[in-house]
């Protein structure tokens, strides 16, 4: 049944779903090719000047593409799932609701935290490439953590506004997930939020219960 | 019949905030046949099917579905029910064949020919998206998936929803060929009743949220008529009262619309101390007595 369920996720990311990795993968050329105008337009002391002393965030739209793609996944995976009321659908599958409604949620954020792990680990060899020490890259890359963080909960909050059937509630759920990605997305040097992301992560947990609680109104007929 | 209970229902009541919608329902649905759940608009059909379906919590009373609570069901007993929901509700991103890769490991007695027989029927490739059909068409498939569960239970909400007189006869005839074969028990609703009664052996009208009938069809047609009676002062003075349901008086006579077979009938208005000499049965067919039924300003005693 989990295979069954696995093929329905498959059938509605085979197409769409290919954007949000090529977004991420966009946001690392892009960042690829900042590093490459500044060292060959400055050269490399002012490379090392851009990264060492002024901490330049200059993959700000690495960072902005892995909340959008979380957004856009979700999209991709709930939208057909529960426009028109189809999330009865799923609830009435013979198994447990709670293996219906998240297998989706579980499919979508493994591939997010993928697509986002493939995209920092190119990021890193990116940065290694233009001859940069441990030292430097993981710190750059540390602070890219959050925004893949920020991604989840953008998926986790577009998921549960698209399975809400109020607009009211979908909007108020829809703004907390846009506040809250900013938030994580607001950083002012490399490594900033290392020492506290733990408890962001722990703190993001949360998101999971708007899905929840969507779910249970539509189940309850609230 | 094996007189199997699938649907039980005792003192069902269910209000939204300050509106009462459904005032204590009490019918059971046995094991075989269709059963029709009809009612007009705002009666509490919805509301109803809603709370058989699982999505809605009754605020009182009790309502099991093959012996588990409706608004609890355990997967296995999912299993036994294939749900019609209103609109032909299905992921109309999959094509027939990818609908049926999805849907078929869920239910043990999965029935892949019963599928492929309509598919066929309809001449369509197996490789035709849902979302690219027609909606008679759409309907045709989204009941074929069901009847593919090989379910116990079938519950078809509003299966009459946008389909032309065409598609709502190929749709019940191809549910009559199935429950004849198979004995599956059908509970439906429709706001459609003209085609219901070549469809239905037992039924629950429901009437301002109260079951207004609930019996066979045949018994239904026996009992709930219309008689004529040419006008006098005591004829006039009748009013709805259990047995006649509603009066109607033109310049010829009066229409009675009665819950009481001809014989009976007589009988009360004889109590009543008016002659029935003159008094004439008017045919009715199943979708007038349903009207007459339904708009009636008393309910049957």
């Amino acid at each position: 049944m989990l295979r069954a369920l696995l093929y329905k996720e498959w059938i509605k990311l085979r197409y769409a779903g290919w954007l949000a990795p090529a977004a991420i993968l966009l946001g690392l050329g892009d960042a690829w090719l900042k590093l490459r105008g500044v060292r060959n337009n400055h050269g490399p002391v002012d490379l090392w000047n851009m990264l060492l002393f002024k901490q330049t965030i200059f993959f700000e739209t690495l960072l902005l593409t892995l909340p959008l793609a979380g957004v856009w996944l979700a999209a991709v995976q709930y939208r057909p799932e529960c426009a028109g009321r189809r999330l009865r659908l799923a609830l009435h599958l013979p198994v447990p609701h709670r293996t219906a409604l998240y297998a989706p949620a579980a499919v979508g954020l493994a591939l997010l935290t993928l697509a986002g792990g493939l995209a920092l680990g190119g990021f890193a060899l990116i940065l290694c490439g233009y001859g940069m020490p441990a030292e430097l890259v993981a710190p750059i890359v540390r602070t890219a953590l959050p925004a893949l963080l920020a991604g989840h909960v953008a998926y986790l909050a577009t998921a549960a506004a698209l399975a809400d059937t109020r607009m009211i509630r979908r909007c108020v759920i829809g703004c907390a997930g846009l506040a809250y990605a900013l938030l994580l997305l607001k950083t002012y040097g490399y490594d900033a939020m290392t020492g506290s992301l733990g408890w962001y992560a722990l703190a993001s947990l949360p998101w999971i219960l708007p899905l929840e609680a969507a779910a249970l109104r539509l189940k309850e007929g609230a | 019949m094996s007189g199997t209970t699938m649907i039980e229902c005792r003192g069902l009541r269910h209000d939204y905030g300050e509106r009462p919608v459904l005032h204590g329902l009490d019918f059971t649905v046995e094991e075989g046949g269709v059963f029709g759940l009809l009612g007009r608009n705002g009666a509490g059909k919805s509301t109803t099917i809603n709370i058989l379906m699982g999505f809605l919590r009754p605020t009182g009373g009790q309502c099991s579905v093959l012996g588990a609570p409706s608004h609890a069901l355990p997967p296995a007993v999912r299993a036994d029910i294939g749900l019609l929901h209103e609109g032909f509700i299905q992921y109309d991103f999959m094509t027939i064949a990818e609908l049926e890769r999805f849907h078929a490991p869920f239910y043990p007695r999965w029935d892949s020919g019963v599928l492929r027989e309509v598919v066929e029927r309809l001449d369509l490739p197996m490789g035709r998206r849902l979302g690219r059909m027609s909606c008679g068409q759409r309907a045709q498939v989204v009941l074929g998936l069901i009847m593919a569960q090989n379910p116990r239970l079938m519950l078809l909400d509003d299966y009459s929803m946008g389909l032309d007189v065409g598609y709502r006869r190929q749709f019940i005839d191809m549910l009559r060929a199935y429950v004849r074969e198979r004995g599956t028990t059908v509970l439906l609703t429709s706001h459609v009743v003209q085609e219901l009664d070549r469809l239905v052996d037992r039924m629950v009208v429901l009437q301002r949220g109260r079951v207004a009938a609930d019996c066979t069809r045949a018994l239904f047609m026996e009992t709930y008529r219309r008689y004529r009676l040419p006008l006098s002062e005591a004829v006039l003075r009748l009013v709805p009262d259990g047995i006649i349901l509603d009066t109607d008086d033109d310049a010829e006579g009066v229409t009675l619309f009665a819950a009481a077979a001809p014989e009976r009938m007589r009988s009360h208005l004889a109590s009543l101390g008016i002659a029935c000499d003159a008094l004439t049965d008017v045919a009715l067919t199943f979708e007038d007595a349903f009207v007459a039924l339904t708009t009636a300003r008393r309910l049957p005693a």
